[in-house]
């Protein structure tokens, strides 16, 4: 199925219903048109640099909602509206998927770099929103993440996660990696939501 | 009919547990007036048996309930309430793997077998040999995007064993047979693609015959409940049958007849949801599977519907919760029976159905038992459906008893699930007053055996949309021990012709292993914390305590080694949803699986060549192995 189809259904019952949080449908008219950086720019972004390392100048592209109140509302409506919550957990502590509110971040935790991950998906079950959320939705689910306090400033923007090997290139970290190796992975604890299938 | 636990569960008990101290046996109470139906201890028996098909050789461990009818009971009886206390570790072997373990190793002839958690890794273990060693291990590489679709962790629940084959499931969607003489795969079967339907599978698969049953996970990713059949040779698929939609798709046909009038009528799996509800409606089937070879039946229960917010699916959301009677050949339902109707806290129906004789109401009959995690102990006739007992086995306040016509709870207006309201102290929480963890039956004492739980949440529901391959959830909540013991876990024992429990060790953590009896009159289970124990089948007498590596999810086992000597089998290795829910407590251990054997006074081929100079010092012929108990 298109997941487009389902987001577009997801806007349209946001307008529909007008209740008091901002909708999603709602946000991009409240705000004036921000300059999004393009995608051959992110497409540049390394995933994961190793620590200590120059950065690469793509890294540090900044998003573009930072500090916007409104934006990291907007994010919080779509973390739900897009079944984030459930996988991320209800405070983005960690559920299925790791913990959004920490600094263990697998595949970098600079704005740019948790945009990537947002639009490509990563191996472990992170879906590719880019297929169905604009750019500027997938910045402002960044901007809720950031507000969360775990994000890396762009400056410092390195990878993070505790497998970061020192030698280690800018490739897909756990791609390549025997599955059974991993010891590194944040797992999660006391998070009481699922039913045990 | 049953009795009224509401009022039973007093709030304020984390405090309790917090205050409480570290104990390394737990109290035993063989009377607690707080909970229902506390009888006296069992002296003798309760009469009920079992038929123990396929009546494999005693010391072998074919599949992970030992038996068809789920039992987990070994004939075995060198180890008894005598000698156990000297049980110790003869040896282990570590798998490094960071999820839940919760299957059992299985022994056929001089060999163990032992399936990980994802990425579900096969070893074959040569017993016959000092030093154990593997003889070949099969990696089967699933698709990692399984781990991020799996609800619950990335589990497997253990492998069975079938003509030559070692048959078990992949978490991302496939069945698979292994050659067991080459370690190399026979066939592999794909069943779901996670990535896309959000399908996953962690159950372990029955073989009935040539039909190998495989079911699978995801009803909180909207997954539909499916029931395949593969032929064992090929891996080919039989039949399908859905837990949801059209009688033609749920196998409903003219040989079915359902044991309460609301469960019979045309397509009751599609008008029992909102318009098209029942296309992501859930009912997985990831629990055991049991086999009664005379009637030529297998039962298999269903998860809760999706998504898990009720106010979003009016309707009794059949098949969900439910348990089917099917015939393996043809996947044709004979009954069903839906234990909670549309479902509001998710006690899905998946828990085991122990397939027992006894006498009820002066007939004997054939009974099927099943604790479900809506917290009702039913013992049913397994030919019919019919329900014959059903009473609490753990204090609960969701419902008030079960009406006798029609099988319904009554449910307590109070402990309904409201989309957008705090609801308190709902009882039992979302994974129930048991989990899939499997009880035991022996047919020396006629008793059930089981890991139970004491735990209450307060829920507040919020509206979601299907998204393939995320989360249909809805449910948000908060865990705390109930009042009975204010202790998170409980082992029991529980009379299923009556429906008392007969005796119950209270636990600080949660309890969620699996149980194993034997004919030497010990019964097993661990506990998440790590205790692994023993206790006396009559009086629930804790004997040994053996605390492990890591918190123990995994099924205990017996087998009789090539040495002659009984050995007691265990992995421990926490994760799933006892982490979940209790992983960041205070003394909750890591993660990481290790395989333990125990035998009286450690014995063993390992134990036999210690002091060796070398390493070349393991393939020396062993001396005659341990000294006669």
């Amino acid at each position: 199925m298109d997941n487009r189809v389902i987001v577009l259904a997801v806007l349209v019952a946001g307008l529909a219903t007008g209740g008091c949080k901002p909708s999603i449908g709602e946000s991009t008219t409240l705000h004036p048109p921000v300059a999004l950086p393009s995608d051959p720019t992110m497409a540049r972004i390394p995933l994961g640099a190793p620590p200590g390392t120059p950065l690469a100048l793509a890294a540090n592209v900044a998003n573009p909602y930072e500090g916007d109140a409104v934006a990291v509302a907007d994010g919080k409506t779509l973390f739900s509206a897009m079944n984030c919550v459930y996988c991320h957990g209800a405070a983005a502590s960690g559920l299925i998927g790791p913990p959004l509110n920490s600094h263990g971040w697998r595949y970098g935790g600079a704005p740019s770099q948790i945009y990537n991950s947002i639009h490509d998906g990563r191996p472990q079950g992170m879906p590719a929103w880019g297929k169905s959320l604009p750019p500027d939705q997938i910045w402002k689910l960044v901007a809720y993440v950031e507000s969360l306090g775990g994000a890396l400033p762009p400056a410092t923007a390195r990878m993070s996660g505790l497998g970061g090997s020192e030698s280690s290139t800018t490739g897909p970290q756990a791609a390549d990696e025997d599955p059974a190796d991993t010891a590194h992975q944040a797992l999660v604890e006391d998070n009481q939501n699922n039913g045990g299938s | 009919m049953s009795v009224a636990a509401k009022g039973l569960v007093a709030t304020g008990a984390l405090s309790a547990l917090s205050a409480m101290a570290a104990c390394n046996q737990p109290a035993h109470t063989a009377v607690n007036p707080a909970v229902p139906s506390i009888a006296q201890a069992q002296r003798g028996s309760t009469g009920a048996s079992a038929n123990f098909a396929p009546n494999d050789p005693p010391g072998e461990w074919r599949r992970q309930a030992r038996d068809y009818a789920n039992t987990r009971f070994s004939p075995l009886n060198q180890i008894t309430t005598a000698n156990v206390a000297r049980l110790k570790i003869a040896w282990t072997m570590n798998d490094s793997i960071p999820y839940g373990h919760e299957g059992a190793p299985l022994v056929v002839g001089d060999t163990m077998y032992v399936v990980t958690p994802f990425p579900n890794v096969a070893y074959a273990i040569d017993l016959s040999k000092p030093g154990l060693p593997v003889k070949w291990t099969y990696k089967p590489n699933p698709d990692p995007v399984a781990i991020g679709k799996a609800c619950c962790d990335a589990v497997n629940r253990g492998p069975t064993y079938a003509d030559g084959k070692l048959v078990y499931t992949l978490l991302d969607g496939e069945a698979v047979a292994v050659d067991v003489k080459t370690g190399k795969p026979v066939w592999r079967t794909r069943l779901g693609n996670p990535a896309i339907d959000g399908m996953t599978i962690t159950m372990s698969p029955l073989v009935a015959g040539n039909v190998v049953l495989v079911g699978d996970s995801g009803g909180e990713m909207g997954v539909r409940g499916q029931l395949n059949a593969l032929d064992l040779n090929s891996g080919k698929i039989l039949w399908k049958a859905y837990s949801t939609g059209p009688d033609a798709d749920v196998k409903i046909g003219s040989d079915f007849h359902a044991p309460y009038p609301w469960l019979n009528g045309k397509d009751l799996g599609v008008s029992s949801w909102p318009a098209g509800g029942w296309q992501h409606g859930g009912g997985t089937i990831w629990g055991w599977i049991s086999y009664d070879p005379d009637l030529n039946l297998i039962y298999a229960g269903t998860s809760n519907p999706s998504p898990r917010v009720p106010e979003q699916r009016p309707g009794d959301n059949l098949w969900s919760s439910a348990v089917f009677a099917r015939s393996p050949q043809t996947g044709a339902a004979k009954w069903a029976f839906q234990f909670t109707p549309h479902d509001q806290w998710d006690y899905d129906g998946v828990n085991e159905n122990v397939l027992i004789d006894g006498v009820i109401g002066g007939q004997t009959r054939k009974l099927m038992v099943h604790l479900d995690r809506n917290g009702f102990g039913y013992t049913m006739d397994r030919a019919t459906g019919q329900i014959l007992v059903a009473k609490p086995f753990a204090p609960i306040n969701w419902a008030t008893g079960i009406d006798p016509a029609t099988g319904r709870p009554i449910v307590n207006p109070d402990k309904q699930a409201k989309v957008g309201e705090k609801v308190m102290d709902i009882c039992p929480t979302h994974i129930g007053s048991k989990d899939w963890q499997p009880m035991a039956f022996s047919p020396r004492t006629g008793l059930i055996y089981a890991d139970v739980f004491n735990i209450c949440m307060d829920l507040t529901d919020h509206k979601v949309s299907y998204i393939p391959g995320t989360p249909y959830d809805g449910m948000d909540l908060q865990t705390h021990a109930g009042g009975h013991t204010g202790k998170w876990g409980e082992f029991i024992a529980w009379n299923p012709l009556t429906g008392q429990r007969v005796w119950s060790l209270p636990e600080n953590f949660i309890t969620m292993s699996g149980v194993l009896a034997t004919a030497g009159d010990v019964v097993f289970y661990g506990t998440s914390d790590g205790w692994f124990r023993a206790v006396d089948a009559r009086d629930g007498k804790v004997l040994w305590s053996q605390k492990l590596g890591s918190g123990i999810n995994g099924q205990p086992m017996t087998y009789l080694g090539p040495d002659g000597r009984q050995y007691i089998a265990i992995v421990a290795g926490v994760g799933g949803v006892a982490s979940q829910v209790m992983g960041s407590k205070n003394g909750f251990p890591s993660r990481g699986g290790t395989l333990y054997v125990f035998s009286i006074d450690g014995l063993s081929p390992n134990t036999a060549v210690a002091g060796m100079a070398s390493t070349q010092g393991a393939a020396a012929p062993a001396a005659p192995y341990g000294a006669p108990d």
